[in-house]
Parts: structure tokens; C-alpha cells; sequence
């Protein structure tokens, strides 16, 4: 336990020697906030609601979601597929491999204190934002509570499905494109650009059958109090059914995976 | 029982066979072809503990698939390795305790933070008790000299300097094994002598048993007790150092340099009559080549004194370098032959 969070306390510190990179990053987002949420008043058109397929839903929540879903990426992102791309390519790999320890567990360590160095110095100038730029509210105790529930299911399965692509280049050595393709499904079917409030009743089905729309869809809702408290509940309920399922299919896929690995390099 | 067991050990590894041009990428992808390389093949030895066994060969031999076998990350493709009876790629991380490891050309320390927090790290991921970890810490830091650079990030560490980190790190947990694969590669001549002292100091003091790849034959004569040299994936010899120089390279050369130069030719004349393999003039020396099985030095000598008297005469013993060489040039000359 010593040694993970030791581990962790690395991984942060190893960031702060990157400190123009952090800026440049918060700019980024900062700016790609700004636009999102100009697209969308455009969008609107002057008027304060449109109708959706969970009902009306005003400009201001409309702001709101686009909020959250930028505050969100910055807790549950994660640069696993990267990360064990280049192990796997470098054979860095095995230096890995040969210590005691479980490499799952390694990798989440080093995940954990990349996101709570982006939680320091990224989230909270959002969330400064969020407050005195754009008047956000805090939900009702009970649906903060559960959106932070959520929000750790959410980083939960976020992490397993990296890990499960990144997994993948055991056989084909190289995934990093696969990080590319789940970005691009997530925010689709995860609705971190355009909510599923707003997709046509097809798209909602073949989603409804994914795991994406739990990791950012979810949790936004529940904040915004969009969801009932049933409804909340079976939601969080399908999260844990997601995580379980995949959690087996990484233990499985790791246990084949690690017998094909190849070692590169002298 | 022995601690290391390795019985017809195979690895067989599968390459895709890539098609020139952009024609030839664009058939790849659609059909793609594989070629199949035996990297070892179906090899068998034990080690006991004690020992400090070179592992041997020319390059891409089998030797780092051999190694990568036995600490357990990669799968044999047939056969079975047993180390302290663990199966190693069964039993990852038990297994893991049990060794330690250096690849010469990765480093296992944290890239980003200074050498004494990767060894402390290395504490908590062994689960190494206070007074051992400060007892072993003490001892390596004087013997590898580690006092200079220890608050160093080890990316910023020359590779004489993260080797010897690297050294430390890999028996601060007192491991039963240590495997080594090429621990001097690109080091200078001091470096190289002071891991070989801490190699042989450890090995003595807590009869650690060490399995290691070089090619450099002075690591080989000052640390083993005993080489297995590999080629094509197969061992080729197993045993100690003096028997391979006997087996391979038996070949002694004598310069002498007589008092008279007008004795030369008739010297040589007489030494014809000896069982020598080679007699040659070369600056007013005399030099013979001769095979030690055949005939001893003292013989020839005695033979020279009792014609001539000389100023000087030295002796050159065959150097392992030149034994290996031969060997594997002779080996790659029989597979040649073969196809």
C-alpha cells in the first residue's frame, strides 16, 4: 500500500517538472470551453429552451452540461493506451514485469497522480469559472452525493476500457490509433460534445447497449437533476454491471496476453 | 536438486514477412505472410547455487531469449524452465522475489526521480525490513561508489553511474539469483572492474548464484566458474573455462630470442624434428606454435638450450577470446556447410 501510494506521489511530482506544458493545456481547455458554449448559444438562437427527447432543456443548462462534461474529462481522463503503447513498443515493458508487483495496480497508481495533479491545477480554475462567469448551482445533497459516486464509477470504467485497449498491442504491438477510435465513439455515444438529450431514438437504443454513455452522460444528468432517484439508482446499478463485465474480460484478456508478449529489443 | 533447471527449453517466435514497395504494404494488409525463427532450440542445462555461469554466444544467439525466459516474461514456446522450483512465468511476482535483474541496456529505476527514492521505492515494492535495507545500502554505496550521484534523477546519470544504481537496486532484497545480460556493455575499464569485484564479493559473501551474458572475455575469465556457450540456439559447450581452452584452443605460441642471429635458421631447422604445428622468423625472433596436447613447453625449451644459448623467450598462452572466436566461426562455417 506504502509502495502504490508512494507510486502515486511520483506521478504527480513527475508533472510539476512540466509546468509550461500544464498552462498550455489549461489554456486549451479554457478555450475549447468558450467555444463550445458559443456554438451552442448560436445554436439556440436567441430562444431560452428547445425541446428533447427527456423534455425541455434551457440554454443555461445547456451551459452547465458543456461545463461539467470539460470538468469531468479532467478527472477521469487518462493517457493508459499511450502509456502501454510505448512499453509494449519499447520493451520497457519488462522492466515492469520482472519487480513484484501487479502492473494493473502500477498503471492505475500512475493514472491516479497524473488526475489529481489535472484536479489541482486544471479543475479548480474551471470550476472558478463555472461559478463566477456562468452562475452555476450546486444540486441537492442527495444527487451531489451521487453524482460523485458516479464520478468515480465513471473513472472506473474509463480506466478499464484504456487498459483493456491498451492490452490489445500485446498482440499487434502498436494501439495507439485505438486511442484515437475511443476518443471519437466516447464522444459520440458518452455525450461530451452533443448530449443524447438530443439524438434520435436510434442512436439511444444502439447507446443504451454500450458502456460509453455511463461515463459522462451519467453523471452530467444526475448533477443537472435530470434523472429521477429511481432512475439514478439504476443507473448507478449499470455502471456496476459495466465495470464487473469488463473488469473479467481485461482479467481474461491480460492472462492470454501476457503469454504472447513479445519482448522488444536487445 | 539444482536451483536453476532448464529442460529442452524451445522459444519460437513469429515475424510477419513485410513486401517491398507500396504495392507490397498494400498485399500485406490484406494477406499477410509470417515466417517462423527458432530462437532456442530445445536446450538443457542445470545451475547450481554458487555458481557464476557466462552465458555466451554471438549476436542474436538466444542468449537474452534464454534470460527473459528464466525471470519470467516470456513463455516458452516447448520445453520447461524451474527456478528454486517456481515455474517463473507461472509464478510472476513470487518468482520475482526470488531475483534480481539488470539489462544492460534498460534501466529498472524510475527515470524521473533521484537514485535514493527509486531504492526506497524498490524498499516498500520488496517489503525489505529497515535494518536490512540500511546494512545493504551502506555496503553497496562503498563498494559501486554510489555517495556522488545518490540525489541524482537517474535520467541524469552517465551509464557507468545508473548501472551501478541499477546493481544496487537489483539486490538490495539479498536475491537468491542474479541475472545479468551484459552488465559492462559500453562501460570504461574502471567501472567494468569494480562491478566485477561487487559481482564476485556478493557471490562470495552470500553465495548468490549469478547467470550472466557478455562479450567481453575479461568478465568471463575473472567472474566464472563455468560458461555455456550458445549459437543458433544451441548449446554448443557446457563446462568450465580451462576444459574449453583445452577443447577449442590448445594452441601456445613460444618467441624466443637467441644470442646469435646465425642461429635462427638452424634452430628452426632442428625444431622440425619436435612435434610443433608452425615455426616462424619473424624480427630475429623465433616464434613456434605448437599444441599442448602434443608437446609441452619444457620440451621445446630444453631442446633449444641444448643447441644455442638465448637472451630471452616468452610464452603466450591462448586468450579465451580467441577460443570463442574460433568457435563460433567454425560453427558458423559447419552451417554453412549444411545448407
Amino acid at each position: 500500500m506504502k509502495l502504490y501510494l508512494r507510486m502515486l506521489g511520483n506521478s504527480y511530482q513527475q508533472n510539476i517538472a512540466y509546468k509550461a506544458n500544464v498552462l498550455m493545456n489549461l489554456m486549451g481547455q479554457i478555450l475549447g470551453l468558450f467555444i463550445q458554449i458559443s456554438v451552442w448559444v448560436a445554436l439556440y438562437g436567441g430562444s431560452q429552451g428547445v425541446n428533447s427527447n427527456i423534455g425541455f432543456v434551457s440554454i443555461q443548462e445547456m451551459i452547465y452540461y458543456v461545463i461539467l462534461s470539460t470538468g469531468i474529462s479532467m478527472i477521469i481522463g487518462n493517457q493508459v493506451i499511450e502509456q502501454m503503447d510505448g512499453k509494449i513498443k519499447s520493451g520497457i515493458i519488462a522492466m515492469d514485469l520482472i519487480k513484484p508487483m501487479n502492473f494493473f495496480v502500477n498503471i492505475l497508481c500512475e493514472t491516479l497522480g497524473n488526475n489529481f495533479f489535472r484536479i489541482t491545477f486544471q479543475l479548480t480554475p474551471l470550476i472558478l469559472i463555472g461559478f463566477f462567469i456562468f452562475d452555476m448551482t450546486i444540486p441537492s445533497f442527495t444527487n451531489m452525493m451521487l453524482f460523485i459516486i458516479s464520478l468515480i464509477n465513471s473513472f472506473i470504467l474509463n480506466f478499464i476500457i484504456s487498459f483493456i485497449l491498451g492490452i490489445i498491442g500485446f498482440w499487434y504491438l502498436s494501439v495507439w490509433h485505438f486511442s484515437r477510435l475511443l476518443e471519437d465513439v466516447v464522444r459520440l455515444f458518452g455525450g461530451i460534445w452533443i448530449p443524447l438529450w438530443f439524438f434520435p431514438k436510434s442512436l439511444v437504443v444502439v447507446s443504451s447497449f454500450l458502456p460509453f454513455q455511463y461515463i459522462y452522460y451519467v453523471p452530467i444528468n444526475i448533477y443537472l437533476e435530470k434523472l429521477s432517484l429511481n432512475k439514478s439508482f439504476e443507473m448507478l446499478t449499470s455502471q456496476y454491471i459495466w465495470i464487473l463485465l469488463l473488469s473479467g474480460l481485461t482479467y481474461v484478456l491480460w492472462r492470454k496476453g501476457i503469454n504472447s508478449l513479445v519482448i522488444q529489443g536487445g | 536438486m539444482s536451483l536453476i533447471s532448464v529442460n529442452n527449453l524451445t522459444k519460437q517466435f513469429q515475424r510477419p514477412i513485410r513486401q517491398e514497395g507500396f504495392t507490397g504494404a498494400v498485399k500485406d494488409l490484406f494477406h499477410r505472410q509470417y515466417e517462423y525463427k527458432t530462437a532456442v532450440n530445445d536446450i538443457s542445462f542445470q545451475i547450481n547455487q554458487g555458481e557464476i555461469v557466462g552465458y555466451l554466444g554471438p549476436n542474436g544467439a538466444g542468449k537474452s531469449t534464454t534470460i527473459k525466459m528464466m525471470v519470467g516474461i516470456l513463455v516458452p514456446t516447448a520445453g520447461s524452465v524451474t527456478v528454486n522450483e517456481l515455474i517463473p512465468y507461472k509464478n510472476r511476482k513470487i518468482h520475482a522475489k526470488n531475483i534480481g535483474v539488470v539489462f544492460g541496456q534498460r534501466t529498472q529505476l524510475w527515470w524521473d526521480i533521484p537514485v535514493t527514492e527509486s531504492l526506497l521505492l524498490m524498499k516498500y515494492m520488496y517489503k525489505i525490513p529497515n535494518d536490512q535495507y540500511r546494512k545493504n545500502i551502506e555496503l553497496f554505496s562503498d563498494i559501486l561508489d554510489l555517495h556522488e550521484f545518490k540525489n541524482t534523477a537517474v535520467r541524469q546519470l552517465s551509464l557507468g553511474q545508473r548501472m551501478r544504481a541499477d546493481l544496487c537496486a537489483a539486490l538490495l532484497h539479498d536475491p537468491k539469483i542474479l541475472f545479468l545480460d551484459e552488465p559492462t556493455i559500453g562501460l570504461d575499464v574502471v567501472v567494468k572492474e569494480k562491478i566485477r569485484e561487487f559481482i564476485k564479493e556478493i557471490n562470495k559473501v552470500r553465495q548468490t548464484t549469478v547467470v550472466l551474458t557478455t562479450h567481453d572475455m575479461d568478465d568471463v575469465e575473472k567472474l566464472c566458474s563455468r560458461v555455456i556457450v550458445i549459437d543458433h540456439g544451441q548449446i554448443m559447450y557446457d563446462g568450465n573455462i580451462s576444459h574449453l581452452k583445452d577443447k577449442y584452443g590448445s594452441d601456445e605460441i613460444i618467441t624466443i630470442e637467441p644470442e646469435h642471429n646465425h642461429d635462427l635458421i638452424s634452430l628452426r631447422d632442428k625444431l622440425l624434428s619436435l612435434n610443433v604445428m608452425d615455426t616462424k622468423i619473424k624480427d630475429l625472433k623465433l616464434q613456434i606454435t605448437y599444441n599442448k596436447g602434443d608437446i609441452n613447453s619444457m620440451q621445446i625449451l630444453s631442446k633449444i638450450m641444448s643447441e644455442s644459448s638465448i637472451i630471452d623467450f616468452t610464452i603466450q598462452p591462448c586468450e579465451i577470446d580467441e577460443v570463442i572466436r574460433r568457435m563460433y566461426t567454425e560453427n558458423s562455417l559447419k552451417g554453412k556447410l549444411k545448407i
